[in-house]
């Protein structure tokens, strides 16, 4: 909200300059900063439109903060028009005719009707002052409406009364179908959960919004009626939001504003046009009888400490509580400035005692607790391992936005209604919530391709699906490796082997899975990664789209493997006695998976076999329909050493396991 | 050539050797399968005995003797050779591809060392959140302008919905969540990431990350708010941090602060909002707001890091360029 500093300067004349008031208010009230020419910005917390969207709420403030006075021109408060000492009555059957009909959307509707209105420009001053704060100066009656809500922050309404029809004010709901063109132009279509300020015939302004076109002040105005009225906040920030239609007035109700604010803007608002123009205050309405009930709070200086951290006095603390316009009514009892509507109960007390102390001066200091172990959630943990365990593998991470298009959804195979959508994206780019991370890490991989040949990349973050109603979040793994020309399935399988390992999951195996329903997969060259049964990821080939480059894709559901992992490292005898390694060569028929062939050797001897490897492969021309394969197996023994005899009896066993399973050929 | 001029010229051409490659010629040229002084000792069987017993030893001891010449300046060019750069220590070490972590991953691990180090618990939770964990049970109620301080992704609900479902603002519901479980004394962290509805410029993303953190016991102070955060910012940023601790705004907390901090002669830079956890909050997870008391605050991952690294753009964070993640 921008303020005028000349207007600051007329209720504080000891402030120097902007920057002074700058630096108080952001470091003892809220965040302000510089504006151009006379102007400053305030940023207005929600809880403070009640009395400080105003020069004169801000001129407290300052005040408090800097422990003066507010000057009031010689006054001991602000000029206002005293309807009551003044002994104007309430006349409606003469001069004013006011109903309203629901108290609640409206707890306090009060106006005054005036005379003798001569219609021409406002001052200099006042014309500034609206200047500076970005409002643009209309004639006399509309520029003091505005500049009293400016000073004063009442949001106020002129009518002239001539052209009310059969000069009524009824503060009712709208009918249905009923339209009102504001006085901008704008048609608005109203429904009857919008409250109106009516004439006789038909609304005349959007309750606490905007006037409309018909009653306005024009050139010719003679008589008006001011209305100073306060709305419920919710119903007001609710039509607000229905007609799309955000005015000053809107924003200042919204947030609350006291029932007394309206009495003393429509006092203002008359003093100021008697004052500068001679009208004559003829008669006056309030919709509410009684005063505003005084609200009353304890305060309790031990909480006030405990609470803060301080050893204050209460003096001390009362005397930051007055400045701010508490009153002492009693030994702890405390009286809430009228304006102030967020002041609800002790702490909202403490807060402005605190703040008003500077949250800068207060002593730090070690909290007293119980040592309990602190710990982390398992999935941190696990995440934190990943990423350090894939930074060893040479795998760069890389973090994508948690959006997709409806491209990626095909990419990756997930239907329309599998996917979560979001009422409002962005734009049509991130319109889902990423069902995987493929999708990203494809673009990631595009995106990249420009500058290297040769990249390994991976993500851990959430994924989203939905199913029927449920929407579900998952964390999860992706892991991409490219490369211009070379082979990077298998180098992402030994890699994902010993990211497994090091994680601690012990019973995984990789099998071959039909890649044809499991888009974005290149046919045959995908496998599923199953821990106790569980399929809890895949891996394979990307699809031969872009061109000279090899990509390979791996993603795994981050939550079960979580779940996958079985124990920590625990320590194997070292075998005192040597192994023996022996290779073997054989031909094999090409549709034999070398999967296949190396479980069978392994299984041959589980005790005797400790690890078996593939060491060469290669087609042969003249033996086109077989494979040439070489294995090595590694012999070791916990108890013995092993003969040569032993070794071959098991070689003997495995060739002829071989030869009768996979018709294998020995070369 | 008779042994004596043999051995002058093989020591010479020893002695003048430069490199390994000429040295391996000499001894090619005197001891290689048809070197001279093995042609010399070959020829021996075809002399006669008083010929053999003279040039025999003779030549065999040569041969001894080039041998321990050649081997013992191979020697020196193998070990340190003040004028020979056949061994250049200055060559570039053999490359290691290691991968690179994301600079919010690190400084998330960075930032959670540091709080397990006073004491506090790290906690996960959920992305997608139902308006009362977001909004609600924070003291933001509907209907209010101070929701509108939040730009929310609502979720397309299929079908009627009794409540809707939105991506989280801020890390704030896991305080509730937190407490909806938990008894106090505790005090935790919640790293994770959130989302705002708003353009993308070079401080704005529309997800980013947040660190929430909650402090609560039965006299938890703000003085005591003020410590934790000061600890943690001069063991992140160095002891020679300065700070500013300002009033703000935020529902769920009172008395509200912003904490700005500043590096050398820079600009104040706003880092965390903070405050003690409103009552009406204890009261939503059924805590006694007059038994308890302590204080919450969140901070921005992502600016942490760009003050940490001096990454001046929010986006680089978030589009893979491995050019910018291989610098970390």
């Amino acid at each position: 909200m921008k303020f005028s500093f000349p207007l600051i300067k007329r209720f504080l004349p000891l402030v120097k300059n902007k920057a002074q008031i700058i630096e108080a208010l952001t470091m003892y009230a809220f965040e302000a900063e510089d504006s151009i020419g006379n102007s400053f910005e305030v940023n207005l917390p929600p809880n403070r439109y009640a009395d400080v969207s105003s020069h004169w709420g801000i001129a407290k403030e300052l005040a408090a903060i800097f422990d003066w006075f507010v000057d009031y021109g010689g006054m001991k408060k602000l000029p206002v028009v005293d309807f009551i000492k003044n002994k104007l009555s309430v006349n409606k059957k003469k001069n004013l005719d006011i109903e309203v009909w629901d108290h609640k959307l409206c707890p306090r509707y009060t106006a005054c009707y005036l005379e003798g209105i001569l219609i021409k420009d406002s001052p200099k001053w006042l014309q500034d002052v609206l200047i500076d704060c970005g409002l643009r100066p209309i004639n006399n009656v509309v520029d003091i409406m505005n500049y009293v809500m400016l000073e004063m922050g009442q949001p106020l309404h002129a009518f002239d009364v001539d052209k009310l029809e059969g000069g009524k004010i009824i503060i009712r709901w709208a009918k249905r179908g009923e339209k009102m063109i504001t006085i901008d132009g704008v048609k608005y279509d109203l429904t009857p959960e919008i409250l109106v300020i009516a004439d006789a015939k038909k609304p005349v302004a959007i309750a606490g919004i905007k006037g409309g076109r018909g009653p306005e002040v024009s050139e010719t105005t003679k008589r008006i009626i001011i209305e100073a009225a306060n709305f419920d906040s919710v119903s007001i920030y609710k039509t607000s939001k229905i007609l799309g239609l955000v005015t000053d007035a809107s924003v200042r109700f919204s947030h609350l504003l006291s029932g007394e604010l309206a009495i003393l803007g429509l006092g203002r608002s008359a003093y100021v046009l008697k004052d500068l123009f001679g009208a004559q205050i003829i008669d006056y309405f309030d919709s509410r009888k009684k005063p505003l009930p005084k609200h009353i709070l304890k305060f309790d200086i031990n909480k006030f400490n405990k609470f803060i951290g301080t050893k204050l006095k209460c003096e001390e603390v009362g005397a930051y509580l007055r400045r701010l316009g508490f009153r002492n009514v009693l030994k702890d009892e405390w009286e809430v400035p009228i304006l102030r509507t967020d002041i609800e109960n002790h702490e909202d007390v403490i807060e402005e005692a605190a703040r008003l102390q500077g949250f800068n001066n207060l002593k730090p200091q070690a909290p007293k607790v119980n040592l309990v172990p602190a710990t982390e959630d398992d999935v941190i943990i696990l995440k934190e391992k990943a990423r350090c365990a894939l930074a060893s593998f040479g795998v760069d991470e890389v973090y994508n936005h948690s959006f997709v298009a409806k491209k990626d959804l095909n990419l990756v195979g997930v239907k329309l209604d599998g996917a979560v959508e979001l009422e409002n994206p962005i734009s049509q780019e991130f319109q889902y919530l990423r069902p995987s991370l493929k999708p990203g890490l494809i673009a990631n991989f595009e995106h990249n391709s420009k500058f290297f040949n040769d990249f390994k990349i991976f993500e851990i973050g959430k994924i989203f699906n939905r199913n029927g109603k449920r929407i579900k979040e998952y964390n999860s793994f992706g892991i991409l490796f490219a490369s211009k020309n070379k082979e990077t399935f298998f180098p992402l399988k030994g890699v994902m082997n010993s990211f497994l390992k090091s994680l601690g999951v012990i019973d995984f195996i990789f099998a071959p899975e039909n890649s044809s329903k499991l888009a974005p997969f290149q046919e045959n060259s995908a496998l599923k990664l199953e821990v106790d049964g569980n399929v809890i990821g895949y891996l394979g080939k990307f699809a031969d789209v872009f061109k000279d480059w090899q990509v390979s894709i791996s993603e795994l559901d981050f939550d079960k493997l979580l779940e996958s992992i079985e124990s920590e490292e625990e320590f194997q005898p070292l075998s005192k006695y040597p192994a023996v390694i022996r290779d073997i060569s054989i031909f094999v028929g090409k549709a034999v998976q070398i999967g296949d062939l190396m479980q069978e050797i392994e299984l041959s001897n589980k005790e005797l076999i400790n690890d078996v490897d593939l060491v060469d492969e290669y087609f042969d021309s003249k033996r086109s329909n077989k494979q040439s394969l070489t294995f090595r197996i590694v012999f070791q023994a916990k108890n013995k050493t092993l003969t040569s005899e032993e070794v071959d009896r098991e070689m003997d066993k495995i060739i002829s396991l071989l030869k009768r399973k996979f018709g294998v050929e020995i070369r | 050539m008779d042994l004596e001029q043999i051995k002058k010229s093989a020591i010479n051409e020893i002695n003048n050797a430069s490199d390994v490659k000429l040295l391996e010629g000499v001894n090619v040229k005197y001891l290689g399968r048809k070197g001279v002084l093995t042609n010399i000792l070959r020829s021996l069987k075809d002399l006669s005995m008083g010929d053999r017993r003279k040039i025999g030893p003779k030549a065999n001891i040569l041969k001894k003797e080039l041998e321990d010449l050649i081997g013992k300046k191979k020697n020196s060019f193998i070990n340190f050779s003040k004028d020979d750069l056949f061994f250049d220590v200055t060559k570039p070490g053999l490359k290691i591809s290691s991968g690179h972590l994301h600079p919010l991953s690190k400084i998330d691990a960075e930032v959670r060392k540091i709080f397990l180090s006073m004491n506090f618990s790290v906690v996960d939770g959920p992305e997608v959140e139902s308006e009362y964990y977001n909004f609600d049970a924070l003291n933001i109620p509907a209907n209010h302008p101070a929701r509108d301080m939040w730009d929310t992704f609502w979720l397309k609900s299929s079908g009627p919905a009794k409540s809707k479902f939105l991506l989280r603002t801020h890390t704030s519901p896991m305080q509730v969540r937190f407490m909806e479980t938990h008894n106090p004394p505790f005090q935790i962290i919640v790293p994770g990431r959130v989302f705002r509805y708003e353009a993308t410029d070079m401080s704005h993303e529309f997800n980013f990350y947040q660190i929430e953190g909650l402090m609560v016991g039965h006299d938890i102070s703000l003085a005591n708010f003020k410590f934790i955060v000061e600890e943690f910012c001069k063991k992140l940023f160095g002891p020679k941090i300065q700070f500013r601790f300002r009033p703000s705004y935020f529902p769920f907390v009172e008395p509200g602060l912003e904490v700005d901090i500043k590096l050398g002669s820079g600009s104040w830079l706003e880092v965390m909002g903070a405050g003690m956890v409103q009552r009406n909050v204890f009261d939503a997870v059924r805590y006694n707001p007059d038994e308890v008391q302590g204080f919450a605050f969140g901070m921005g991952l992502d600016r942490l890091a760009m003050i940490k690294y001096k990454i001046p753009d929010i986006r680089l964070f978030y589009n893979g360029d491995l050019r910018f993640v291989r610098q970390f």
